[in-house]
């Protein structure tokens, strides 16, 4: 019965939320940077607009392609979906926590944006393939850092299951602050930047050519592929955020089936997102995009973090296993 | 573990802190750009050390240390900083690092070096205490990233930024094991540092107005 | 008590007497000269004190003078006054050779010494002063701060000449023993580390001889580290061989009365930290750890300096790397433990001292005539500077350990102290290294004195005659102290060696 409970739960509080709002919160980040800038943005609703748009028009797909081409935003959506099971929003049921942990979500996402990049040199466009190009050699260097991030996580609190993360590190109370948590924090914070192709990195609001990354390789999709391929990049950054939300804090997730219960954490969790979503927007003002040739610095800089973080933990935790 | 915590495990705590801000200080040093920045980072990584000292001799309840730790902080993260930087300015050189390594790689390499030191501490010093260990691997490790700096820089002045760096590595090394030395030596120490900053800025004023270069492959002349 | 007043005095009046000096500039020289021959007196009396009374131990042996700095400070005192006397001579060559031509020579403000001159003067003083205080702090941090200043006060004087050369060698010494300092002061921490662990008393937890009485219940495993750590820190300051790359440089490129400072007095002041730290080890462990690194590192240097030695051109260069091979030879006699051969290095530090403030005497009164160091160009001396030549000449003989001068005493008892403790392979090798020096040497120095010089590099031939009258009574005075050492060592000196000898050798005069 309680299986049957979390799955359901599972279903629509991790997979069914993320789909449903990721459009309202990427629109929300791109309104909040344009009030700090003190420009008017769009309206709260504008991701479910474009969306609805894509959906209805028509696709127009290059004769040159493959199949790949087509299949590919599908497998993006699901890939993504999978992801969305696995990490915690303000539930956390475990019922899908057999399927992996850390390396698992890492995974996932790599998958996704292996197809990605693959379906954007079918048309054989130069702007597609530099996108994939650019995108891979970021990937190089974000995958390395995302996992010594989580795994100091993990050495932490002796757990490698995301959903039971943040009831984990809840657990430590204050003693949760430790330089390791601060510095795998940091540096799980820069690379999210990148993985979701945030400002230092990449910029989601434009198409100028020469720094394109993400948008470079759907350069070609249209229509209904494309409002795909938008969702699920809307939902992967939704869910990044939601990670980076909850373990930054860890507190108030909902424990008991309980309606109450239930609305007290999804409060706590919208408001640890806008939290989130503030230190990105006024991080992402306060900086300008980077030269591609610098983004190695940086994240190289990110991956000492971590592996910094990681010797902390190990100290922390009384040394190497002997 | 207690959700509170209680004053014996804040010092534990905080001195976690004050290491990974000095390490964090060192890694940024090593990936400056601007020997500026460099010195700023120099400048702060001292502040760090001084405060660890200043924390345990709160701790401890020892005024020889406080003002130890006052008088450090004075000259590391001030005098020599301003000292160097007025040598800076009055050398018309380049702003930039040249560097034979490449600045990132050498970031990498520092962190493979403050590895390399948390792993020797851990298997030389096995069954010592946590503070001492990870006090005495920072140490380490900053004596490593002085050398390294030391040697895959370019500039004779970022060669006197390696070194003040090795010396911090020293003062942290001194911290973990032996806590204080007696205070005249200490401050004899600091004493000199001062005097070696100023006798290196002034050679490395002399060697830029009679080479028009401050960078190592010039003083290439003398072999054999 | 009033003999350590007077030396921490004596080189401080010496170098506000440089700075201030109201004169004319050729009094000041023979000024320092006095000054300098003062200290030396006050050095043989503290010396004649050590040996009649005993050690002078100040404020809980922080202050710690016994028969081994007795022989430092002579040396100091020594070749001190031997570098202000040829300096009286040379550093005004120096300026004439060096000064605008256009300048009215007369005037009574022109005859005033330069700034230039007078911070030499002050300078050097400080240096001394430094050494002074190497060679009676009882103290490891002491003599660390006496050290790293030493470097600080000559690191200008090397840098005299404000040349692409000079810079390049002053830089080098200071970054590179800077360095090797910071090494030393490690090993410092981790000998103070053991104290602490030993539950010493803290407070005079790095004065020699606490340590000393301290020594059989620190951690031994600590011990060993530190003395790595002291052996190359100290050891970058004596110029042992792999981190020797400073010596030669700073010899060769500083004006030559430093050279001869450095040479014969720095080398021996960083050799008593190492010496007395060996001591501290052979105490604390089996004595066989220090003395087989002390072999190893005396025999490297030793090694390292031949072919050097053998293609050298550069005069000055030449007679660095000779110094290399003879703090070698004097680690040799320290580390092979016997007491003879211990009695050997420590004499041969005394002769070291004297014969190479000869030989750099009459290497810078040639290159200052030729006006070149490089020995292709220094050639058929004798029909130009016959005074010099001949104690040249004589000078390689002593330096090489030939029979009447005392270098070959000291090299002897080494010798004979490695061989009757078994140490055949050492010694034969010492043996071969010394015989391949000698022949080089004798090649180079017979060439320069009577070869030929190279056509078409003098326009016109260069004037004969001697330029430094002062700096050849300082040849000659070294060169009769070397005959006297041989015939006849002083009583005094005498008692030194032989007492600091017992010191390091068995512990004696620690009350163990």
């Amino acid at each position: 019965m309680t299986q049957v409970y979390e799955i359901v739960q599972s279903v629509l509080f991790q997979f069914g939320l993320a789909f449903a709002l990721s459009p309202l919160v990427n629109t929300a980040l791109k309104k909040w940077k344009a009030l700090l800038q003190g420009r008017q943005g769009p309206p709260y609703l504008q991701g479910y607009y474009d969306l609805l748009k894509y959906f209805r028009k028509e696709t127009v797909v290059s004769d040159q392609t493959s199949a790949l081409f087509l299949a590919t935003p599908v497998i993006n959506f699901v890939c993504i979906g999978a992801v969305s099971l696995l990490i915690p929003t303000f539930v956390a049921p475990q019922v899908f926590a057999p399927i992996g942990g850390i390396l698992v979500m890492v995974y996932l996402l790599g998958l996704a944006r292996f197809f990605m990049a693959a379906a954007a040199l079918e048309p054989g466009g130069g702007f597609c393939s530099m996108g994939s190009s650019r995108e891979m050699m970021i990937a190089t260097l974000i995958e390395p850092v995302l996992l010594l991030a989580l795994f100091t996580f993990a050495k932490l609190t002796n757990t490698q299951q995301l959903l039971a993360l943040p009831s984990a590190l809840s657990s430590q109370g204050l003693f949760l602050y430790t330089p390791a948590y601060a510095l795998a924090a940091l540096a799980l914070f820069v690379v999210s930047l990148a993985e979701m192709g945030r400002v230092p990195f990449d910029n989601p609001e434009t198409h100028y050519e020469l720094t394109m990354i993400h948008e470079g390789m759907l350069l070609e999709y249209s229509g209904k592929p494309l409002g795909l391929m938008f969702w699920s990049a809307w939902t992967k950054q939704f869910l990044i955020l939601s990670l980076l939300a909850n373990i930054l804090f860890p507190f108030h997730m909902a424990t008991s089936a309980n309606i109450a219960a239930l609305a007290l954490a999804l409060l706590a969790f919208i408001g640890k997102l806008i939290a989130v979503g503030l230190i990105i927007v006024i991080v992402e003002t306060a900086i300008a995009k980077m030269r591609l040739f610098r983004v190695k610095e940086v994240l190289g800089a990110s991956l000492i973090l971590a592996v910094l973080a990681l010797i902390f933990s190990v100290e922390q935790s009384g040394g190497l296993p002997k | 573990m207690s959700p509170t915590p209680s004053p014996e495990s804040m010092l534990p705590l905080l001195v976690d802190y004050i290491v990974a801000w000095v390490l964090i200080c060192t890694i940024l040093f090593l990936g400056a750009q601007r020997l500026k920045a460099k010195i700023q980072f120099y400048a702060m990584q001292s502040l760090g050390l001084s405060v660890l000292l200043g924390a345990i001799g709160l701790a401890h309840q020892n005024t020889k240390a406080l003002i130890l730790a006052v008088v450090a902080a004075i000259g590391k993260c001030i005098i020599i900083p301003l000292i160097l930087r007025y040598v800076k300015r009055r050398v018309p050189m380049n702003k930039g690092v040249e560097s034979y390594v490449a600045i990132p790689t050498t970031m990498l390499m520092g962190g493979g070096m403050i590895m390399a030191a948390h792993y020797l501490t851990n298997h030389l010093f096995y069954n010592q205490s946590h503070l001492f260990n990870e006090m005495l691997s920072t140490g380490m490790a900053l004596v490593f990233i002085g050398m390294l700096v030391m040697m895959v820089r370019k500039k004779a002045f970022t060669q006197i930024l390696g070194l003040y760096v090795v010396d911090n590595g020293i003062f942290c090394l001194t911290m973990a094991t032996v806590f204080e030395m007696p205070m005249i030596i200490e401050m004899g120490i600091l004493f000199e540092l001062l005097l070696g900053v100023l006798v290196m800025g002034i050679l490395v004023q002399r060697i830029h107005d009679s080479f028009q270069a401050v960078t190592l492959d010039e003083l290439e002349q003398l072999k054999g | 008590m009033q003999f350590l007043t007077l030396l921490f005095t004596l080189p401080a009046v010496n170098a506000l007497l440089g700075l201030l000096w109201p004169g004319h500039r050729r009094w000041l020289g023979p000024l320092q000269t006095i000054g300098s021959a003062v200290l030396f007196a006050v050095t043989v009396g503290l010396a004649h004190h050590i040996v009649t009374v005993g050690p002078i131990s100040l404020w809980q042996g922080s202050i710690y003078v016994d028969a081994l700095s007795g022989i430092i400070l002579l040396i100091i005192g020594g070749v001190g006054t031997l570098a202000a006397l040829y300096g009286a001579g040379y550093m005004i060559a120096d300026l004439d050779a060096n000064a605008p031509t256009t300048a009215p020579a007369t005037s009574a403000e022109s005859n005033r010494p330069p700034r230039r001159l007078r911070f030499y003067y002050l300078l050097f003083n400080l240096f001394v002063l430094t050494m002074l205080a190497m060679a009676i702090s009882g103290n490891m941090g002491m003599f660390w701060m006496a050290i790293e200043g030493s470097t600080m006060f000559s690191a200008f004087l090397v840098g005299y000449y404000t040349k692409k050369a000079p810079l390049e060698a002053a830089w080098k010494y200071v970054i590179l023993c800077t360095v090797g300092i910071a090494f030393a002061l490690i090993g410092i921490v981790l000998t103070y580390y053991a104290v602490l662990k030993a539950q010493g008393n803290l407070a005079q937890g790095l004065n020699w001889l606490y340590l000393y009485k301290l020594a059989p219940k620190l951690d031994p495993h600590l011990i060993k580290v530190a003395f790595v750590f002291i052996l190359v820190g100290f050891g970058t300051k004596a110029g042992l061989a792999p981190i020797h790359n400073w010596l030669p440089d700073a010899h060769s490129e500083s004006p030559t009365p430093i050279s001869a400072m450095l040479s014969c007095v720095l080398l021996n002041c960083a050799l008593l930290g190492i010496i007395r730290y060996v001591l501290l080890t052979q105490l604390v462990i089996d004595p066989a750890f220090a003395q087989h690194l002390l072999l190893f590192f005396g025999l490297l240097s030793l090694g390292l300096a031949v072919p050097f030695i053998l293609v050298q051109q550069n005069i000055k260069r030449l007679l660095a790397y000779s110094s290399m091979e003879h703090i070698g030879l004097i680690l040799i006699g320290l580390g092979l433990g016997s007491p003879l051969a211990v009695l050997g290095g420590l004499f041969h530090m005394v002769n070291h001292a004297a014969i190479k403030a000869l030989m750099f005497f009459g290497a810078g009164n040639l290159a200052q005539r030729f006006q070149s160091k490089q020995t292709t160009h220094i050639q058929g001396a004798f029909g130009i500077m016959p005074l010099t030549s001949t104690l040249l000449l004589l000078g390689v003989l002593a330096l090489c350990g030939s029979p009447p001068f005392s270098v070959f005493l000291s090299e002897f008892y080494i010798l004979q102290g490695g061989l009757a403790n078994g140490h055949w392979i050492v010694s034969g090798l010492t043996l071969l290294f010394l015989i391949i020096i000698f022949g080089g040497f004798l090649h180079t120095y017979l060439g320069i004195v009577m070869g030929t010089a190279p056509a078409g590099h003098h326009d016109n031939p260069l004037p004969k005659g001697e330029t430094n009258p002062a700096g050849l009574l300082a040849m000659g005075c070294s060169l009769v102290l070397l005959l006297a050492m041989t015939w006849w060592l002083p009583k005094d000196l005498n008692s030194l060696l032989h007492s600091a000898t017992d010191f390091i050798v068995q512990g004696k005069g620690l009350g163990l």
